[in-house]
């Protein structure tokens, strides 16, 4: 039950991180650790496919909305 | 004179990025008369890294170049330096590393071996660049705005700052490119969330 409740919360991460992904320029391109070039398309891939790329786009993600959701964005140091 | 050594290998996008932009840090190492022994592309390499960090004393280093938790690339994706095996050679110096994770555990092995502090990042390192500006990356306003903070931390090393006040500058320049590009333009605020990543992943380990 609570393995199930699980996938399902996953699920739903992956199609919010997939709907903010498809907003994205076309003509971006990511470097995120080692790998070479990443374009929207490729992105999204990876994060379907739940592989270790994928994993780390959806760790950004969440984390920039936790980011938000704290209010942190208030505690950002301001330039003197 | 003061002395600054900087790795900067060349072979895929990224790292073609990480060469053109640290250019910049080259140039005001010399206008501040700073000794500067450039790695670059083929250079940057162990043998050579190690030859010059044995006979020379150096101030600074800056590597550009893919890492993980415990080690730096050099050229063609090479270890040019790891935890526990060469990193008691950056013994009185003080590094920036913008290398993925090398924040994480090459970054305080150094320090207990001596360096002075290290300053990179405990997660991977994430920009955005244009597909039309990759030929011209010093043009590229989206890379624009996470390689200034990036090399804010060399720019404040170089002016004599401590290295807390460098990470400190680099922090700020983050910040105000994070303010901007959600207060802005909303095609640019996609950017945020990769910023931000940056901005809480990077760390200053002192002695």
């Amino acid at each position: 039950m609570a393995d199930k409740k699980e996938e399902e919360t996953q699920a739903k991460i992956i199609e919010l991180v997939l709907a903010r992904l498809d907003t994205l320029p076309s003509n971006a391109r990511i470097s995120i650790g080692s790998d070479v070039s990443l374009t929207k398309q490729e992105l999204m891939k990876h994060v379907k496919n739940d592989d270790e790329i994928g994993k780390k786009i959806v760790e950004i993600q969440l984390n920039y909305l936790r980011f938000l959701k704290e209010g942190k964005i208030y505690e950002l140091p301001t330039t003197n | 004179m003061n002395s600054l050594l900087l790795t900067r290998p060349y072979y895929d996008p990224a790292t073609y990025y990480l060469y053109n932009w640290a250019k910049l840090v080259i140039q005001l190492a010399k206008h501040k008369r700073y000794r500067v022994i450039d790695l670059d592309n083929k250079r940057a390499n162990i043998k050579e890294l190690t030859d010059i960090l044995k006979k020379r004393n150096i101030d600074l280093i800056m590597f550009n170049g893919h890492g993980s938790e415990d080690s730096i690339f050099g050229q063609d994706h090479r270890v040019i330096m790891k935890a526990g095996d060469n990193d008691h050679l950056l013994n009185k110096t003080t590094v920036y590393a913008i290398a993925c994770s090398a924040g994480k555990t090459l970054g305080p092995s150094c320090v207990l071996k001596g360096a002075f502090a290290f300053i990179g990042y405990k997660n991977v390192f994430v920009f955005w660049r244009k597909q039309d500006k990759e030929n011209h990356p010093l043009q590229d306003e989206w890379a624009k705005l996470f390689f200034e903070p990036s090399n804010q931390v060399m720019i404040s090393l170089l002016k004599g700052h401590k290295p807390s006040e460098a990470h400190r500058r680099s922090q700020e320049l983050l910040a105000k490119n994070i303010q901007s590009v959600l207060t802005g333009s909303s095609t640019d605020s996609f950017l945020a969330p990769s910023l931000i990543w940056n901005y809480q992943n990077q760390v200053c380990i002192e002695q």
